[in-house]
């Protein structure tokens, strides 16, 4: 799977910077530009052409997705759990085209109005305390949340300009990570599962390697002026 | 640039590979455990019975609850079985309410259980669950066979035919009495048992006040100095019988602002003037309650209520206190608490008491067998209401636990028992003392000092007492044994 996602990303990279390598026939100045890219969330940009090797880009990125009622078994207990992934935020970026070409360098800086990872995990099935039944909701809950850092720096590599060289539409696609630091970890639980807090350090020790938000973008771009 | 093309698929493979250390979450999979909490119920209550006249923990007696009937279906033992019909020859037993009633201390739940026993009197209690964790009660049984001078017991039984009384019941005490003619209608063969206490004398582990659910204080919140009380136990559905109480066995004193007054908890409640009536006899009519609590005397000139109560704090290890709450000399009431490690306890609160000279005092019982007179900034108990008093031990050697893990991995979890008191004992277990309470599987604070090189019994209680003796070194292993992890994790399913 991660083959054919790998082939289909690197065929798309192959006709960015061809779109881009046809650009460079017939020679305009387009120095404003907006921009929509899909990736690791959906991005709405606006970007600036400073000159021919420095772009300015401001873009809005957000990301929202959820799974519920997935059926996981953790610790030999079966659990259904719903899983969301909340990300949004403002990132300002210079591009960098250190041979003029459309390969660029890209440095910035995100500012996230929510970077959140949410799990809430529940029993199954109920669970009997010798006569007692304890249903799913008597049971309790764990919830698991993860948020990083709401200001981090970015930087990436990518092709295509940020602002179309010599047509009004432009492709571009730009890998990069967010060097968001470890994510806080909270780790709630009610119920008869109340005591599964305690299982904290261990969640916090394993998010500690997640320092490092990959942001994946397929963008195409429109010059306005 | 096809070489920056394959750059840059290298750069996008190492980039995702970094974001995500796959090995630290394969681990996370088997190392994190969903912690369960093996207890049905909240609010814990873990009895202690003893035998009132040799204060030994009950052994070899089979002790039936019986749980009134709104709660029936509430209280739990903390293995999950109902409590309401419950039998256990245990002299350790904990119950509490299932986890959807919330009680709080502004909104206690209070409910009556009544313990019996065959050979001893049987006792009501009314249990407050007022949010507090898990506190230990400790609750004395009157042996009928070695009963005290101060109490007189009678018990007769009938027959029924035809739904009627075979033989008429005729029990007499000092005066008091009640007769249920032959041929009164019943549910089933009748059971009659009066109990007359000597209200003035106690022993070391009773007193009449203990042997009544609300002890002397009357529903409209007057305590009744008490000349004289009795208890009616009855079975057997009966209708109707006849209650004859001589009123003018009760002492009428000048100060007092009644001559005499009768009261049957929740019940009856009825005040003679000057001593005109001789003798009063009340019909009462049966098969409503069958246990009846009757005091005679007249309520106090004057009284306090202790509307916050008096709350106990302990710095040290966690200790067994005896305290008693007096009123002229005369014993109001008493009873044992624990105060564990860090805690605070309060006693006493909402309690009306007379107040001409009331005073409270309060005793360390000692793993050594000695005994701590704790020093209280005042011995009326009016006057400390609503304070909190420093009653840590000194005697009490105390030493730091930093982290001693109890917790129990079974097959498919990991079982933390929580709130689950610990006691121990020097003497092979005949007499346990508090040493602290597992909260999450975790023993952690403050303890009574314990010598390495002694062994000691330790003690919890989850479906049924868990024993296990160990020198004092091996603590941090010996306390739950490998039976009694299968037995916790096998409650579980």
């Amino acid at each position: 799977m991660s083959k054919i996602i790998l082939s289909t990303l690197c065929l798309f990279l192959s006709l960015a910077m061809f779109a881009q390598e046809e650009e460079s026939k017939e020679p305009k100045n387009n120095r404003h530009a907006i921009g929509i890219g899909i990736g690791t969330g959906l991005t709405f940009d606006y970007s600036y052409k400073i000159n021919e090797m420095f772009y300015a880009t401001a873009r809005y990125n957000f990301f929202k997705y959820g799974v519920t009622d997935l059926e996981q078994e953790i610790d030999g207990e079966i659990f259904l759990v719903d899983a969301a992934v909340d990300f949004k935020g403002f990132d300002i970026a210079v591009s960098i085209h250190p041979f003029k070409s459309a390969f660029k360098i890209v440095a910035g800086y995100g500012s996230f109005q929510y970077s959140n990872l949410q799990v809430d995990a529940v029993f199954a099935e109920s669970i009997f305390i010798g006569d007692v039944e304890f249903t799913t909701d008597d049971i309790g809950i764990i919830s698991i949340t993860s948020a990083w850092n709401k200001q981090a720096p970015y930087l990436g590599i990518g092709f295509g300009r940020a602002v179309p060289k010599n047509r009004r539409l432009g492709f571009g696609i730009e890998i990069g990570t967010y060097f968001a630091g470890s994510p806080d970890i909270s780790l709630q639980a009610s119920g008869i599962l109340e005591n599964t807090t305690s299982q904290e350090d261990l969640l916090q020790e394993a998010f500690n390697e997640l320092k490092y938000l990959p942001y994946l973008q397929l963008r195409v771009s429109y010059a306005i002026f | 640039m096809k070489t920056i093309h394959k750059i840059f698929c290298v750069l996008f493979l190492l980039t995702a590979i970094v974001a995500c250390d796959i090995d630290k979450f394969k681990e996370l999979q088997d190392t994190f455990k969903v912690v369960l909490d093996p207890d049905a119920v909240l609010n814990k209550k873990e009895l202690v019975l003893k035998d009132a006249q040799t204060s030994q923990e009950l052994s070899n007696t089979n002790v039936t609850y019986s749980v009134e009937e709104a709660y029936q279906k509430s209280v739990f033992t903390t293995d999950g079985t109902a409590i309401h019909g419950y039998q256990s020859d245990s002299p350790l037993v904990t119950f509490g309410l299932l986890r959807n009633i919330v009680a709080t201390t502004e909104n206690p739940t209070t409910v009556a259980i009544t313990l019996s026993a065959e050979g001893y009197i049987s006792k009501t209690i009314d249990f407050i669950f007022d949010g507090t964790a898990v506190v230990a009660e400790y609750i004395s049984l009157i042996k009928i066979s070695n009963l005290p001078s101060t109490i007189d017991y009678k018990k007769e039984t009938t027959a029924i035919t035809d739904g009627k009384t075979e033989q008429p019941i005729a029990i007499e005490s000092n005066g008091t009495s009640i007769d249920i003619p032959v041929g009164t209608d019943a549910t089933g063969p009748v059971s009659v048992t009066l109990i007359n206490y000597d209200t003035q004398t106690t022993g070391d582990d009773f007193n009449a006040a203990q042997e009544f659910p609300d002890g002397f204080t009357m529903d409209n919140g007057d305590y009744i100095v008490p000349e004289g009380a009795f208890t009616l136990q009855i079975e057997g559905g009966i209708s109707e019988g006849t209650i004859t109480i001589p009123i003018n066995n009760v002492a009428a004193k000048s100060n007092n602002i009644c001559q005499s007054l009768i009261y049957i908890n929740g019940f009856y409640h009825e005040e003679f003037q000057s001593g005109s009536i001789s003798i009063t006899t009340l019909k009462i009519i049966f098969g409503i309650i069958d246990r009846f609590n009757i005091v005679f005397g007249c309520p106090a000139a004057t009284t306090c209520t202790l509307i916050e109560g008096v709350s106990f704090q302990n710095t040290g290890g966690a200790t067994q206190y005896k305290y008693s709450i007096s009123n002229e000399g005369n014993e109001i009431t008493s009873g044992k608490i624990v105060v564990g490690a860090g805690e605070t306890i309060t006693v006493a609160r909402g309690e009306t008491i007379p107040n001409s000279d009331p005073s409270i005092s309060l005793t360390a019982l000692l793993p050594s067998g000695q005994e701590q007179v704790i020093n209280l900034p005042s011995t009326s108990i009016c006057t400390l209401d609503g304070t909190t008093i420093d009653v840590t031990a000194s005697q009490l050697n105390k030493e730091y636990r930093q982290k001693i893990d109890l917790s129990i991995d079974c097959d498919n979890s990991k079982v933390a028992l929580n709130n689950t008191m610990i006691s121990f004992s020097t003497d092979n277990g005949v007499t346990y003392y508090p040493y602290g309470k597992i909260q999450a599987g975790i023993l952690s604070g403050y303890f009574p000092t314990i010598d390495d090189n002694i062994e000691y019994t330790f003690r919890f209680n989850y479906d049924g007492p868990k024993e296990g003796t160990v020198l004092g070194s091996e603590i941090n292993d010996g306390i739950i044994t490998q039976s009694d992890i299968n037995k916790i994790c096998d409650e579980i399913n």
